[in-house]
């Protein structure tokens, strides 16, 4: 049995060693190293393209990010009736004639806080 | 080494000339190794260009001079076992895997005049191609590399980047599988079932 073993493991070497041989390497084609460096610009352009793209989209996207954090940084105007007033207070400060429409309706609603006196302030 | 460390310096350094010294060097060795780990000539070329163009743009990530036939090989072994995952999810058929008689069809559709030694050297690739469809396409690769393109535990350890013990652990269970398959063929061949088989399974006991 170890015998058939070791000639089977035998016959396998040899049959390993003749696809060595049965397997020559083919031989290039004249085309070769011309396909190969279309196949390298081809890639390097593509690649190019898609670095471009990236920069550009990261530019972008700094831009953004520079843009949100400027609105985060930049102090808001604190003396401005819009940040502390309410929205009729507001359109109080605004003497328009739309305004002391709403501002009638506003002192019919609310007799205590928008009387006729308190809108002509 | 078969070029020169400068000459691979000098490749990555960007040098077009010294990178077509490299791939006109390497060019056969690599298209063999291709040919004997996808089993497919009509594609050898293309795996091969894939490898250069991997060399080509993996240049830069080359450590230095004195390990990049290994790495070289390295890329080889990946860009098969690519090509022969596409293959298997395309779920191509390989010559090996057609019977003998549509194979001499094939040929003789072709136009092929073969010669007896051209026919053996065809049965020879086709008995091996079977026997190695027993393992898995990184199996084969490995079992390619070691039992027919003859390189040492050392060379797959730098290839691979593992240690010897695990190679050979996987080498062992490789051979042993394709041994099995080969004992089964053979008891095919001879038409005594169980007398080689025997032997395949006592070499797995080993």
């Amino acid at each position: 049995m170890v015998r058939d073993q070791r000639e089977l493991e035998q016959e396998l070497d040899g049959l390993l060693a003749a696809y060595r041989g049965a397997c020559e390497a083919p031989e290039a084609s004249a085309n070769f190293m011309p396909q190969l460096w279309a196949r390298i610009d081809a890639r390097q352009s593509s690649s190019w393209f898609l670095k471009r793209w990236t920069e550009g989209f990261v530019a972008a996207a700094a831009a953004a990010c520079l843009m949100v954090f400027l609105l985060q940084v930049v102090p808001e105007d604190v003396h401005s009736a819009v940040y502390h007033s309410t929205y009729l207070e507001a359109l109080a400060q605004e003497k328009t004639p739309e305004n002391s429409i709403l501002l009638d309706v506003a002192a019919v609603a609310y007799p205590d806080q928008y009387s006729a006196d308190s809108a002509t302030k | 080494m078969l070029v020169d460390f400068e000459v691979v310096r000098k490749a990555q350094a960007g040098d077009a000339g010294a990178f077509s010294e490299v791939v006109t060097t390497y060019r056969r060795r690599i298209m063999g190794t291709v040919a004997r780990m996808i089993g497919r000539p009509e594609d050898v070329e293309d795996v091969a260009q894939e490898v250069f163009l991997r060399l080509y743009y993996s240049m830069d990530q080359l450590r230095s001079p004195e390990v990049f036939e290994p790495w070289l090989y390295r890329l080889t072994v990946n860009a098969s076992l690519d090509y022969l995952r596409k293959r298997r999810r395309r779920g191509e058929s390989r010559m090996a895997d057609l019977s003998e008689q549509q194979v001499m069809m094939a040929d003789a559709a072709a136009g092929t005049r073969w010669s007896e030694d051209q026919a053996q050297k065809a049965k020879t690739r086709e008995t091996v191609d079977a026997l190695l469809s027993e393992v898995s396409e990184s199996d084969r690769v490995l079992l390619t590399l070691k039992e027919v393109e003859g390189l040492s535990l050392k060379e797959l350890q730098s290839i691979y980047d593992v240690n010897e013990s695990a190679l050979k652990v996987r080498l062992f269970r490789a051979r042993q599988r394709v041994l099995k398959a080969f004992a089964r063929s053979k008891d095919e061949q001879t038409g005594q079932p169980g007398k080689a088989r025997a032997a395949g399974r006592s070499s797995e006991n080993a």
